[in-house]
């Protein structure tokens, strides 16, 4: 996943839009910078190989 | 016995033995304890729903039942109280959200009947950040009220410092428990993931949530953690007298303490290796960094997708925080949250071996004492080992200058609490933290 910090804030910054407005998601602008930054070190991060998701089959949604 | 006779001050395990023989009833125990909420509630404000009837009445069977020698289990007429997250039935469970959550639930989360089973009084509910995220509860600090008890489990921290009650429940998603245990000088355990059943309690983020004890010594979070997972705790060989292998947390977190934690953490780290723990420095290798942001994505997606439904319908009830983060999360592309997950899978598998090695790992358990309440303080410490699942429990081990309390973490592998409690009681008699807040 090679998507840079700049790229990914774009993509969050436009879905936001199309979900909740362009007010609204000029208020968000700091929480979406947040998470612009988490999502880039999460994209960058290198894996080993076959690494499957953990976390998602062995839980209780809406316990 | 006078009404300031120091009842309200026993822990669970005290109180325990003293039912047990007979020196003590239910009753008086929590007639002592609704004593101490009644001079200390108007200040710190932990309860939302205090149940003095349902508790008295419980109590009073509980004390025939003892005068007859029956004893339904290791917590017999100890009061418990439960962040406000957690459903009693016929009580309401607000989640510190008071626009909408305000319905009754018609049956017990299944911790809550745990609880019952082993003969707690369940005393009623306590304040939460709003459905357990990042917005203060309106709770104020029992050692400085105009200092945050930290959050979210914000009265059930307070609650057991202002010796209310001898043991509380709440929830760690991030660092809900470790950090106001900390910020109120009070244990805070938060077991392994899935340990303790999340059955009827509101998720945060269901594979984040845990639940969490806040008691005022560690054999009473060793007693809790037995009944909630009908487990019987092992005597591990090093229980309390063998000196423990500790592993000194550096890099990334030697750097992110406040200048005051990190003198307290040399100070701690040079009296448990005079009383002759082996301490080794354990640096963290860097996929830690990306753990912390991962365990921020994982968080937000499933905020956003837990409340899609009422956020849709109730935006502008939320309060900011909440908020921000359902609508950033909402945002969320799902093959970034994937990743996230196989990032703290893949952290998981590094660090487990390192935990492994030790019977603890030390690190604050915050960056430093409770700082103002604009803020519920930074879960950053605690955001590993709650993104890998392993249990982790917060010890008061000092003041600061301004006499608020500061506390250190312990961190085992997964699924090794029986190791992890022996060394944190061993810490625990060390260090000797005696120190109360004001007014109890």
């Amino acid at each position: 996943m090679s998507m840079t910090r700049e790229t990914i804030l774009a993509v969050l910054e436009a879905t936001a839009r199309l979900r909740f407005g362009s007010v609204r998601t000029g208020e968000l602008a700091p929480a979406l910078d947040v998470l612009a930054a988490d999502l880039a070190q999460v994209a960058t991060t290198p894996l080993p190989p076959a690494t499957e998701p953990d976390f998602s089959d062995d839980t209780e949604p809406g316990a | 016995m006078t009404t300031d006779d120091g009842i309200h001050r026993l822990s669970a395990v005290e109180a325990g033995s003293r039912i047990r023989t007979g020196a003590l009833s239910p009753v008086t125990l929590l007639e002592a304890c609704l004593r101490q909420i009644d001079r200390r509630e108007p200040d710190v404000g932990a309860w939302v729903t205090l149940d003095r009837t349902g508790a008295l009445e419980t109590a009073r069977r509980l004390d025939d039942e003892a005068r007859h020698g029956k004893f339904r289990g290791a917590l017999h007429g100890i009061p418990v109280g439960l962040k406000d997250i957690i459903h009693i039935a016929g009580l309401r469970t607000t989640a510190g959200a008071r626009g909408f959550a305000d319905t009754a639930p018609n049956r017990d989360a299944t911790a809550v009947e745990r609880l019952r089973a082993a003969g707690a009084v369940i005393l009623g509910k306590l304040q939460t950040s709003e459905f357990a995220t990042a917005d203060p509860a309106s709770t104020r600090n029992p050692w400085r009220l105009d200092r945050t008890p930290g959050g979210s489990s914000a009265g059930s921290a307070a609650a057991v410092a202002a010796r209310m009650i001898p043991a509380a429940l709440g929830s760690q998603t991030v660092g809900s428990t470790l950090r106001p245990a900390a910020f109120c000088g009070v244990v805070g355990f938060k077991p392994s993931y899935g340990s303790i059943s999340r059955q009827g309690i509101i998720p945060v983020a269901w594979s984040l949530d845990h639940v969490g004890l806040f008691t005022r010594t560690v054999a009473d979070a060793g007693m809790f953690f037995s009944v909630l997972t009908a487990s019987t705790l092992k005597q591990h060989p090093g229980d309390s007298t063998q000196a423990p292998r500790i592993g000194l947390v550096g890099a990334p977190f030697a750097d992110r303490a406040d200048p005051v934690m990190r003198d307290h953490l040399a100070i701690i780290h040079t009296r448990l290796a005079g009383h002759g723990a082996r301490i080794e420095r354990l640096d963290l290798p860097e996929i830690v960094r990306a753990l912390l942001a991962a365990v921020t994505v994982v968080m937000w997606a499933e905020v956003a997708a837990v409340h899609s439904e009422l956020h849709a319908a109730h935006a502008d009830q939320y309060r900011p925080k909440i908020r921000a983060a359902i609508e950033a999360g909402a945002c969320i592309p799902a093959p970034f949250y994937l990743r996230a997950q196989q990032i703290r899978r893949a952290a998981r598998q590094v660090l487990v071996p390192l935990l492994q090695r030790f019977d603890a790992c030390l690190m604050p358990a915050a960056a430093g004492p409770a700082p103002d309440p604009a803020t519920t303080g930074d879960p950053s410490f605690n955001a590993p080992w709650s993104g890998i699942g392993a249990p982790q429990i917060a010890v008061p081990t000092g003041l600061a200058a301004d006499g608020l309390p500061l506390g250190l973490q312990l961190i085992g592998a997964p699924g090794a609490e029986t190791r992890l409690l022996a060394a944190a009681r061993w810490v625990e008699a060390r260090i000797g933290f005696h120190e109360t807040p004001p007014g109890v």
